[in-house]
C-alpha cells in the first residue's frame, strides 16, 4: 500500500515538468492569447509526450496510466491549452495501440506519437448529441469495400490541426450503442472541411472547431476494432480520458493554489495586522485539501486502469472530484489575489477561465453523476 | 503505483466489518438511546487486539500498522460512532504517546494494561478555558520532591468516566507557556482525581465525557511522559495521530448514513419510480460516494506516512479536516434522502447527524487543521 509513483512513473513525471518549464512556459502568455503553438507539439513529440502509453517502438513512453496523470498535471499547471491538445492526441493514440490493426499502427501510431501528425482529434460530438452518444446522427454507408461518411461534429479539439481523427459514426442507424463505429478518418480526407472555430472562454491556445463530413470515403480498414464497436472504444476512452482530464484540472488549480500563496504573500507585506488575512490563510487550506482530495481519486481510478480493474465508476468519480476541485480552487484564487486576479493575463484569471471547461467536456459533472449513481443502483439491488 | 492492500491489512479490513456487522450494528441505536457505555462491546474489541491497534505485541498490543488502524477505526464507526471513539482515544490518544514517548519502564507497565484492554485510558489537554488555544491551559504540576502536585480542571475528557489511566497535559512551569508544559501518566488507583460535570451530548451518547478534577493529586516523577517542558510537543505529536483516528471515525459514521440512505432510495417511490431512480436523488447519492470515497484516500495517505516514518501532520490534518466536513455533509444528504422518515428515530438517519458534528470540533477543530494546512501550503509554494 504505496502512494509513490514507481521510478519509472517519477522519471515520466519528470520529463514532463522538464518540457513545461521548457517548452510550455516560455510560450504560455502567447498561447494564453490564442495562439496555436504548432512547433511546441513537436518538441513534446520529440520527448515522447504525444504518445506516453504508447509503445516505446512507436516513439511513446510506454508509461502507466499514473504516469500518463502525472505528466498531465505538469503540463496543465503551466499551460493548460497546450495541456488539453497533448491530452487529446494521447488518447487517440492510445486508442489505436489498443484496438488498432499492426496496419493502422504502422500508419499513424509513430506520427502521432513523434509529433509529425502534430495532433490527434477524437470526434464524438454533435450539434445535438453530446453527453447522450448514442444519439449521434453522422453516417457511415458501406459502399463495396468503403464506407460513406456524412454528418457534422461539434466541439472537436483540434479538428483543424490534426494529422488524424478517430471519428464516430453510425453504421446502423436503427441501432443505438451497437450501432456506432469508430473510423480512422486522414486529415486530409476529400468531403471533410472546417467549419466554425469556436471563440472560448478558456483554453484560447486550443483548438475547437466544427467539422462537416460530405461524402467522405474511407476504407473499410479504417474502421477501428470491428463494425458496432465505436461505443465500446468511446467509453473506454473516456475512463482514461476522465482521468486525464481530471489531472488537467488539478494541474491548472496547482498552477491557481501556487500563484494566491504568492499573492496573499505579496498582500501580507502591506497588511497591519497578521491576524486579518487568517480567512485569506483559510482559503489556501480548503484549496490545498481539495487538491490533494481530487488527486488521490485520479491516481485511484488511474492506478486501478493499469491493475486492469474494472474502473467505470472511480473514473467518473475521479472526474467529477478533481474538475469540481479545480473550479472551486481557481474561484478561491481569484478571492485571494484580489482585483488582480480579475485580470485576464493574470495567473489566477487565466486558470479560471481555463478550468471551467473541465466540468463539461469528456462527460459533464451530471454526466458522471450519473455514471456513479447507476453503478450504486446496481450494488444494491 | 501500488494502491491494494496487504493480506494482514485485508483480514483486519474484513474482520473488523464483520464484527461491526454482527455486534455493533443491531445495538447501536440503544446504545444512543440509553447513552450507556458500551462494556460488552469494548471488551470484545479488545479480544480482537483493537485496543491497542499499533502497539508491538511485546507490549500487549496487536501489532499491526497504522494503516490497518485506520481501516479497523472506519468499520468499528461504521457500526457504532459511540464505540469508535472510545477506542480510537486508547489507541491514539493513551497507548500512541505512551509508546512513543514512554520509557521502558512505562511503557511495560502501563501499554500492557492498556493495549489488551485490562486498563482502559483517557487524554487530558482540554480546558473550561482552552481548548485549540492549548498552551493557554491553567492546570499546573508543581515538583514537590519525587512528586509533582497536580491542580486544575481539565474538559471535555472522552473515557472520563471509565478511564484509569490518563494522559494529563499541564503546565510544571507555569510561568512559561509551550515551554513550561509537560505531560504525565497519571495512574487513578495511585494518584486519585475526581470526575466533574458528566455531559449530556448531542451525539456519540454512549461515551463518557466528564471534566477531570485535579486538587493536590500527586503523581510521581517517574510517571512524567518524557521529559520536562516536552509536554506540548508530546500534545500535539498525539493529536497529529489522533486526527487519523478520528477522520476514519468521521468516515465509519458518513458510510453508514450513505449505505442506509442508497438502500432506502431503493425501495421508497415517488412519482411512478423509486427515488434513487430520480436525477435530484441520484445527484445526492453520487456526490456522497464520492465524497466518501476521498475522504477514505486521504485518510489512508496520511496513515501510510506514518507507518513509513514520515512527517505526516499536514496530511492528518487534511484528513481530518476533510473527512469531518465531509462527514457532516454525507449525513445531512442522508437524513434528506429519507425525508420526513429522516428526522424520526425510526430511522437512524438523525442519530448519524448527530454523531458526526462533533468530529468537526474535537481533537482539532476544523479551523485548527485549517491553519495546519495553511502553513504547509505556504511553506510549499514560497517562491
Amino acid at each position: 500500500m504505496l502512494f509513490d509513483p514507481s521510478p519509472r512513473e517519477a522519471e515520466i513525471q519528470a520529463l514532463a515538468r522538464a518540457a513545461a518549464a521548457e517548452v510550455l512556459a516560455p510560450r504560455a502568455d502567447e498561447v494564453n492569447a490564442g495562439a496555436f503553438p504548432t512547433e511546441t507539439f513537436k518538441a513534446l513529440g520529440a520527448r515522447g509526450l504525444l504518445g506516453i502509453k504508447s509503445p516505446a517502438a512507436f516513439g511513446g513512453l510506454d508509461g502507466t496510466d499514473v504516469a500518463y496523470c502525472l505528466a498531465i498535471r505538469e503540463l496543465a499547471r503551466v499551460c493548460a491549452s497546450t495541456a488539453v491538445t497533448v491530452a487529446v492526441t494521447n488518447m487517440v493514440g492510445d486508442m489505436i495501440a489498443r484496438f488498432g490493426t499492426e496496419a493502422q499502427q504502422q500508419a499513424h501510431l509513430g506520427k502521432l506519437c513523434r509529433g509529425e501528425y502534430t495532433a490527434g482529434s477524437f470526434a464524438l460530438s454533435e450539434p445535438q448529441a453530446g453527453s447522450d452518444a448514442a444519439s449521434l446522427s453522422t453516417t457511415a454507408v458501406r459502399d463495396g469495400d468503403d464506407f460513406v461518411l456524412n454528418g457534422t461534429k461539434m466541439w472537436i479539439t483540434s479538428g483543424d490541426v490534426c494529422g488524424v481523427l478517430l471519428l464516430m459514426a453510425k453504421t446502423d442507424p436503427d441501432a443505438k450503442h451497437k450501432g456506432i463505429t469508430a473510423f480512422l478518418v486522414d486529415a486530409g480526407a476529400a468531403g471533410l472541411s472546417v467549419g466554425r472555430h469556436e471563440d472560448k472562454t478558456g483554453l484560447r491556445g486550443s483548438s475547437t472547431v466544427s467539422l462537416r463530413l460530405e461524402d467522405v470515403r474511407v476504407p473499410a480498414s479504417a474502421i477501428l476494432a470491428g463494425e458496432g464497436r465505436g461505443f465500446e472504444i468511446a467509453m473506454t476512452a473516456l475512463d482514461g480520458g476522465r482521468c486525464g482530464i481530471g489531472a488537467q484540472a488539478l494541474g491548472m488549480a496547482e498552477g491557481a493554489l501556487a500563484a494566491a500563496t504568492a499573492a496573499l504573500g505579496e498582500r501580507r507585506k502591506h497588511a497591519k495586522a497578521d491576524n486579518t488575512l487568517q480567512h485569506l490563510e483559510f482559503k489556501l487550506a480548503d484549496m490545498a485539501v481539495a487538491l490533494e482530495a481530487g488527486w488521490l481519486m485520479v491516481l485511484r481510478a488511474a492506478a486501478m486502469r493499469d491493475a486492469g480493474l474494472p474502473m467505470t465508476r472511480e473514473a467518473a468519480m475521479a472526474k467529477l472530484k478533481a474538475t469540481e476541485a479545480a473550479s472551486q480552487i481557481c474561484t478561491l484564487a481569484v478571492e485571494v489575489a484580489g482585483p488582480a486576479g480579475l485580470m485576464d493575463d493574470s495567473a489566477a484569471g487565466r486558470r479560471l477561465r481555463d478550468v471551467r471547461v473541465t466540468r463539461i467536456y469528456e462527460g459533464t459533472s451530471q454526466v458522471q453523476r450519473i455514471v456513479i449513481a447507476r453503478s450504486l443502483a446496481q450494488s444494491v439491488s | 503505483m501500488d494502491l491494494a492492500l496487504n493480506d494482514i491489512q485485508q483480514a483486519v479490513l474484513e474482520e473488523a466489518r464483520r464484527f461491526a456487522d454482527k455486534e455493533l450494528l443491531p445495538r447501536a441505536a440503544e446504545i444512543d438511546k440509553t447513552g450507556i457505555f458500551p462494556r460488552k462491546e469494548v471488551d470484545k474489541l479488545a479480544e480482537l487486539g483493537f485496543l491497542g491497534m499499533a502497539v508491538p505485541e511485546q507490549y500487549g498490543g496487536a501489532g499491526f500498522d497504522n494503516l490497518s488502524y485506520a481501516i479497523a477505526m472506519e468499520e468499528i464507526s461504521r457500526g457504532c460512532a459511540s464505540t469508535g471513539v472510545i477506542m480510537s482515544v486508547n489507541n491514539s490518544l493513551v497507548c500512541d504517546p505512551i509508546k512513543k514517548f514512554g520509557n521502558e519502564e512505562q511503557k511495560k507497565k502501563y501499554l500492557r494494561a492498556l493495549a489488551p484492554g485490562q486498563r482502559l485510558g483517557c487524554f487530558a489537554l482540554s480546558e473550561p478555558g482552552s481548548g485549540s488555544d492549548a498552551a493557554g491551559m491553567r492546570t499546573t504540576a508543581i515538583r514537590d520532591g519525587d512528586h509533582y502536585v497536580i491542580n486544575g480542571t481539565k474538559n471535555w475528557i472522552t473515557n472520563g468516566k471509565e478511564a484509569d489511566v490518563c494522559v494529563l497535559i499541564a503546565h510544571s512551569d507555569p510561568s512559561e507557556r509551550h515551554r513550561g508544559i509537560s505531560a504525565f501518566i497519571v495512574d487513578r488507583e495511585q494518584s486519585p482525581y475526581g470526575i466533574g460535570k458528566v455531559e449530556d451530548k448531542l451525539g456519540i451518547k454512549g461515551s463518557s465525557t466528564t471534566s477531570l478534577v485535579f486538587e493536590d493529586t500527586r503523581v510521581p516523577v517517574a510517571n512524567r511522559l518524557g521529559e520536562e517542558g516536552e509536554g506540548f510537543k508530546v500534545a500535539m505529536a498525539t493529536l497529529d495521530g489522533g486526527r487519523i483516528g478520528i477522520a476514519a471515525q468521521a468516515l465509519g459514521i458518513a458510510r453508514i448514513a450513505f449505505e442506509e440512505a442508497l438502500a432506502y432510495s431503493r425501495e421508497r417511490k415517488a412519482f411512478g419510480k423509486y427515488i434513487g431512480d430520480l436525477g435530484a436523488i441520484q445527484e445526492m447519492l453520487a456526490d456522497m460516494a464520492t465524497d466518501i470515497d476521498a475522504a477514505r484516500l486521504l485518510i489512508w495517505k496520511a496513515a501510510v506516512a506514518k507507518d513509513k516514518g514520515e512527517r505526516y501532520g499536514n496530511l492528518s490534518a487534511m484528513a481530518k479536516l476533510y473527512a469531518s466536513e465531509m462527514s457532516a455533509r454525507v449525513c445531512h444528504k442522508a437524513l434528506q434522502v429519507h425525508g420526513g422518515y429522516g428526522y424520526v428515530k425510526e430511522y437512524n438517519a438523525e442519530r448519524h447527524v448527530r454523531d458526526a458534528r462533533i468530529t468537526e470540533i474535537y481533537e482539532g477543530t476544523s479551523e485548527i487543521q485549517r491553519l495546519v494546512v495553511a502553513r504547509a501550503v505556504q511553506k510549499a509554494y514560497a517562491a
